[in-house]
């Protein structure tokens, strides 16, 4: 082809030119060590590249958070264990305080550490951390975690919420605890209801700690499982085999331990329900107590005795001749005028299951060891008790960290003996104010018989509800260990307690002068409690054996949580090292797409030189090359 | 013997032709786009003299250049495209630079952002890391203007340009007349080529092909008619079709190219192809305002879910969140043209699928059609009622009535997003890190009941208006049917079976409360409760700085990008034209090349060539003048033999 002497020049300027640029770009990449200087050298490759320093900075940001995550757990975990070294410490205080060695002098010295160590407890429940942050508060993190309150007592101030911290792109740690896990409430015994025996008992029954079998059936309430004679008593009609045509005096009259407490003429009827009301109408002069449960009569003895129950069925008056035989409710065949039955109970063959109102819950054949069951708890009580012991089973007073210090320190320095009573409790309902007809009555209630009112009514007038319960306050206020539970006369719903357990007994005896008026519908039912068991010192050692309990589930949740913070650590831990792995792939997918072959690119710039020489040698060369030279 | 000099004469006249040629062509050796000449010899007339012709010597019949058209042709036509390739592969490596710079795109911007977000939501109370996120936050909002800013003064450039190759392609329009004329002139006059004019003309033409492409026709007294684009008259006859830069009917700031037809300008601005014209208007279409959209798209779903996310939490304050960043509005411009006073806006419906393009609403006097203009997609025909009711890519318009026909909205969700971001909240209290609520569990509860909120969702639910406290009972919905008696709040019962559901249930609250939604599990005991109360003081709580800092993950626009990816997809986009253009360029580099040899081959000047022609001319020219010398000689032979 032929060639022109300007295109000659052109193109070997254009060679030099080109492999000078290519020269300079292998210059370029050496110098800034990457292979991709713009994305159009490789676009995918560089939009994956942002990708990639996107996933390389918030690793490392999530390295940046494993690093606070760790310091707060760290920090947490720092005062856990001041509080776990407090608590061993408390502990030994309360095992040392608990010896029947020490006097009043020396159980205050020990209440005197716990005090301060109870300051010092306090303030690690407050500990704030660098950012001035209440660490147990929660989200409140700004306020105190827990605060003190005029009485003494210590309440929590935050929330349960925790802070989570992101430790990975999927990963999140929490970093916290709220101090209502930490110090809050804490059950003793199996964590929902505690149980023992009554102080009274006689027999060598004992109950176990009990359990929950069913916690969608359980309500928490204070029983007492009563154990006591289970007689066949289901009431009914008093069949009096007679010609009750031809009227006589033949009567029927049950008694309790000698106390008369039913009378019944020929024909009369007695429910169950009126039999235990008789029985239990004297109860304070036979000390024993009917209960109806399941259609069953159960006799126990108020406080138990070793004294056996002796039910006497009597058949009284003159007969009308024909021979007369009465089926007694006690199982007794009465034949004749002035037979007697006598029926002694001694047994604890039963038990019966008040609730906190008294009321009967569930009831049974006694059986050593076998399931006491009722609202979703079970109850196990072996041995053999006597008529009228009583086991106890109440929700627990559950104590957080500061409370049961301050129940130690309490105790320490005034130990508690006396075992409170469960209190009876009376309600009053559907009172009518008295109609006195011809005037000049006297009008009298009593309770316990102390006068409630006793006045006197002139002809027509009426007493009304408001004036007794003016009444009732006066009374409440003249008389100490009576109370309103709530109601009132007015709204009918009035309910009476007695606080020390004993029975509250309600009469009307009305005075008449003239015209016996019946003061109608002042009616009430006594529940009754139980009364005090009395001093007993091992209340003092069974208060600090609570506090023992106390701390030990304290502590072992504590430790729960130590654990929890342990592992959360351990996780971070992982976590750093997931990120570091990932962070070094990153970089590595990084370097393959950005990244120089310094070999190769050295190879190339070596080559690219020497070609650009050649091109330049070769110019000057073919440059000399011309025919003028020659003219 | 007279024939003899008149022959030596007129060879000494031919060959002081040819080499005043070959020097003509010796002194262009190097001149841009000059064709060697060439001088052709012809015998002169014989005379006839009886006996037969006597050759009377030699006449230059003409001098033309060395030349083939369709080379020259093809030159025009690779220069246009070159130049095209090249041009577009300058601009669009600009953006190229710009977009890669690591330290000053977006993606760092983005980084810190999160970055200085976990710092703050690591310690949500404290206020110099919230101080710091704000400024981050302000700094990724500079960063998306800076880069659209930059962006803006390329498209400004690329304006100007336009102006500017415009008027050039009318002076070299001008200028082709004007040679037209003289070459048409040097042909009625008789005489031969004149090579020079033309080989200007072709030079001019070559020019005016690296700003558009070019097509002539040739006429018959010599001048052409030329033709640009897809065959737009510049130059017709001694008349030249000016073009303007005329503005655009949405934007000012935007040209067309119209040309000048019987009085009238009529846009071509898709018809100019080839050039630097074309390039530029290339790039602008699909490099530089694709660019600023994406740039947009990221900004509007960067402020648009962080917004949504922000104001389902509390401040330090316990208020709301409020908005954190001001996100710019979808643009809905009514064309300059219009007619009819029908007005356009547009709301965001979702941003989850808005993409980079604009759309045009055009009303053809029955029926509105969208169409989206980054793919001439039709998404929408129908009349006024269901256009107003039809989301569209993520939009909504509402066009009001009294369009004429051929009136015309144009749509750019996404286009001044970048530039007009913002961060609207400058006290660091403000920023919601919290959670609206949180839940208690009563401390007296003695089953294993746990309740978990959910992620909040519905911000009008809260403040709640007071405490909501769910108690369980065995016999909530009836003996035996165990639930939780809810008060406060929506208040009711919820079923919740222990014995079944202990392993955990999911509840969401009946309306107005439905933001709220939480996890029971456990096994409960009766009486057991857990109130869920505003979240008051919660300064340590930092939940929905969690949530908010997980959006950096998240899968939040089309494509299944995330923001950082979505910019990315840009980064991507323009290489791969970068990449594109670099090949173009580098493949017409060769063909022009390639036409530029075939070209010298032809009609370059070769400088060996011309000596020889100069030594072989100069012999001959010798050789004549020793015809002369002989003849002289022969005459002075004959005077001597008759003196």
């Amino acid at each position: 082809m032929r060639i022109s002497s300007s295109q000659l020049h052109a193109s070997a300027i254009n060679s030099i030119l080109d492999q000078q640029s290519a020269l300079s770009r292998v210059q370029l990449q050496i110098a800034s060590g990457r292979k991709v200087l713009t994305p159009s050298d490789d676009p995918a490759g560089a939009a994956r590249a942002l990708n990639l320093l996107e996933s390389e900075s918030s690793t490392g940001q999530y390295g940046r958070n494993v690093d606070i995550a760790e310091s707060r757990l760290q920090f947490e975990e720092v005062s856990l264990t001041s509080v776990t070294n407090l608590i061993q410490r408390v502990r030994e205080l309360t095992v040392q305080g608990n010896n029947d060695s020490n006097d009043a002098v020396s159980r205050k010295l020990i209440a005197s550490e716990i005090r301060q160590r109870f300051d010092e407890l306090f303030t690690l429940a407050n500990t704030r951390d660098a950012n001035n942050e209440y660490i147990f508060s929660g989200f409140q993190s700004t306020s105190e975690s827990f605060i003190k309150n005029s009485d003494g007592s210590v309440s929590y101030n935050g929330d349960e919420g925790q802070r989570f911290l992101q430790i990975g792109a999927s990963r999140q740690v929490a970093t916290g605890d709220s101090g209502a896990d930490v110090f809050g409430l804490i059950g003793s015994g199996n964590g929902q209801f505690t149980t023992r025996s009554s102080a009274l008992n006689t027999g060598n029954a004992t109950v176990g700690t009990g359990s929950i079998f069913n916690q969608n059936a359980y309500v928490a309430d204070n029983y007492s499982v009563v154990l006591g004679d289970q007689t066949s008593v289901t009431g009914g009609t008093l069949a009096f085999n007679d010609d009750p045509a031809t009227a006589d005096t033949l009567q029927y009259e049950l008694r309790i331990n000698g106390t008369l407490v039913y009378t019944a003429n020929e024909g009369d009827a007695r429910t169950l329900a009126q039999i235990q009301a008789d029985i239990n109408g004297q109860v304070g002069t036979t000390n024993v107590r009917a209960y109806i449960d399941g259609g069953q009569l159960y006799l126990a003895n108020t406080t138990p005795t070793a004294t056996a129950i002796t039910v006497n069925e009597t058949l009284t008056g003159a007969s009308d001749g024909a021979t007369d035989t009465v089926t007694g409710f006690f199982g007794s065949n009465l034949t004749g005028a002035a037979a007697t039955n006598d029926v002694v109970f001694n047994n604890a063959d039963g038990y019966i299951v008040l609730d906190g109102s008294n009321g009967v819950v569930s009831s049974g054949a006694y059986v050593s060891g076998g399931n006491i069951d009722f609202n979703g708890q079970r109850l196990n009580i072996s041995g053999t008790p006597s008529n009228g012991d009583r086991f106890v089973s109440s929700t627990n007073t559950e104590q957080d960290l500061f409370a049961t210090l301050q129940t130690l320190v309490t105790q320490l320095e005034a130990p508690s003996t006396s075992i409170p009573a469960v209190p009876t409790t009376a309600s009053l309902s559907s009172f009518t104010t008295a109609v006195a007809a011809g005037g000049g009555e006297t009008l009298q209630v009593t309770i316990d018989g102390i006068d409630l009112v006793n006045v006197a009514l002139a002809g027509g007038a009426t007493r009304t509800a408001a004036q007794f319960d003016t009444d009732l306050a006066t009374f409440i206020g003249a008389n100490a260990g009576y109370s309103i539970v709530s109601g009132s006369f007015a709204t009918n719903d009035l309910v009476l307690q007695k606080a020390d357990g004993t029975d509250l007994v309600i009469a009307i005896p009305q005075n008449t002068t003239a015209t016996p008026v019946a003061l109608t519908g002042l009616t009430g039912t006594a529940t009754n409690g139980f009364p005090a068991e009395g001093a007993n010192t091992t209340v003092f050692h069974d208060a600090l054996a609570n506090v023992l309990n106390n701390l030990d589930r304290n502590l072992s949740n504590i430790n729960e949580i130590r654990a929890r913070v342990g592992a959360r650590l351990n996780s971070t831990e992982d976590q750093t090292n997931i990120n570091e792995s990932s962070l070094l792939q990153v970089r590595e997918t990084l370097s393959g797409i950005q990244d120089l072959d310094f070999a190769e690119a050295i190879s190339q710039l070596e080559q690219q030189r020497t070609s650009l020489q050649a091109a330049q040698q070769s110019f000057v060369r073919i440059q000399s090359l011309s025919l003028f030279n020659f003219l | 013997m007279a024939d003899i000099t008149g022959i030596g004469t007129s060879a000494l006249l031919a060959f002081q032709r040819s080499l005043s040629t070959v020097s003509h062509n010796i002194a262009n050796a190097s001149t841009e786009g000059y064709s060697r000449q060439r001088v052709n010899l012809t015998t002169q007339t014989p005379q006839f003299s009886g006996v037969g012709f006597f050759g009377s010597g030699v006449r230059v019949d003409d001098i033309t250049r060395i030349y083939d058209e369709f080379i020259v042709d093809r030159l025009q036509t690779n220069t246009s495209n070159y130049s095209q390739a090249e041009h577009f592969l300058g601009l669009v490596s600009q953006v190229d630079n710009l977009l890669a710079d690591e330290s000053a795109g977006l993606s760092p911007a983005i980084q810190n952002f999160f970055n200085s977000l976990q710092n703050s939501v690591d310690d949500p109370g404290s206020s110099p890391a919230r101080q710091v996120f704000l400024s981050d936050a302000n700094a990724l909002t500079q960063r998306f203007q800076s880069i659209d800013n930059r962006l803006r003064q390329l498209a400004s450039d690329a304006e100007n340009d336009l102006v500017n190759l415009s008027n050039e392609i009318n002076g070299l329009g001008r200028a082709i007349v004007k040679i037209n004329e003289s070459i048409a002139l040097g042909g009625s006059s008789g005489g031969g080529q004149p090579n020079d004019l033309l080989d200007e003309r072709d030079n001019l033409l070559r020019d005016l092909s690296k700003l558009v492409s070019v097509n002539t026709v040739d006429q018959t007294d010599g001048s052409i008619n030329v033709f640009i684009g897809n065959g737009q008259g510049l130059v017709v006859g001694s008349t030249v079709n000016t073009l303007q830069a005329v503005r655009n009917k949405f934007d000012p700031e935007r040209f067309d190219i119209a040309i000048s037809q019987g009085g009238a300008f009529v846009d071509v601005t898709q018809q100019l192809t080839g050039g630097r014209l074309s390039a530029v208007v290339d790039f602008r279409a699909n490099v530089l305002e694709p660019s600023l959209n994406a740039l947009g798209r990221v900004a509007t779903g960067i402020g648009t879910t962080f917004n949504a996310q922000h104001q389902l939490g509390i401040d330090l304050n316990g208020n709301n969140g409020l908005q954190l960043f001001d996100v710019n509005p979808i643009d809905a411009v009514v064309s300059n043209n219009n007619t009819g006073t029908g007005t356009v806006a547009a709301v965001l419906t979702n941003v989850a699928n808005l993409t980079n393009s604009d759309y045009e609403v055009l009303y053809d006097g029955s029926n509105y059609r969208i169409n989206r203009l980054s793919d001439k997609a039709n998404l929408f025909t129908g009349d006024l009622t269901t256009l107003n009711a039809t989301a569209i890519d993520g939009f909504q318009l509402t066009v009001t009535a009294g369009a004429v026909a051929g009136d015309s909205f144009l749509i750019q969700p996404t286009r001044n997003s970048a530039r007009n971001i913002g961060v609207l909240i400058s006290d660091p209290a403000l920023i919601a890190h919290a959670s609206p609520i949180r839940s208690t569990s009563a401390l007296t509860n003695t089953g294993s009941l746990e309740l978990n909120l959910g992620a909040v969702s519905n911000a009008t639910t809260f403040p709640i208006a007071g405490d909501i406290s769910l108690v369980f009972d065995p016999d909530a919905l009836g003996t035996g049917v165990p639930g939780f008696i809810v008060s406060g709040g929506p208040g009711g019962t919820l079923a919740y079976d222990p014995a079944t559901e202990s392993a955990g249930k999911q509840f969401t609250l009946t309306a107005p409360f439905d933001g709220i939604n939480f996890n029971v599990s456990g096994t409960p005991a009766s009486g057991d409760s857990v109130t869920i109360t505003n979240n008051t003081n919660g300064v340590g709580d930092n939940r929905n700085g969690l949530l908010l800092s997980q959006l950096q993950n998240t899968i939040t626009l089309l494509g299944n990008n995330t923001f950082q990816s979505s910019f990315g997809e840009l980064v991507a986009d323009v290489g791969v034209r970068a990449r594109q253009g670099q090949i173009t360029e580098a493949t017409q580099l060769v063909l022009l090349q390639q036409t530029e040899a075939e070209r010298e081959s032809v009609s370059g000047v070769n400088l060996d060539e011309e000596a020889a022609r100069l030594i072989e001319l100069q012999q001959a020219y010798q050789a004549a003048a020793r015809v002369i010398t002989v003849s002289n000689s022969l005459f002075e032979e004959i005077l001597a033999a008759v003196r």
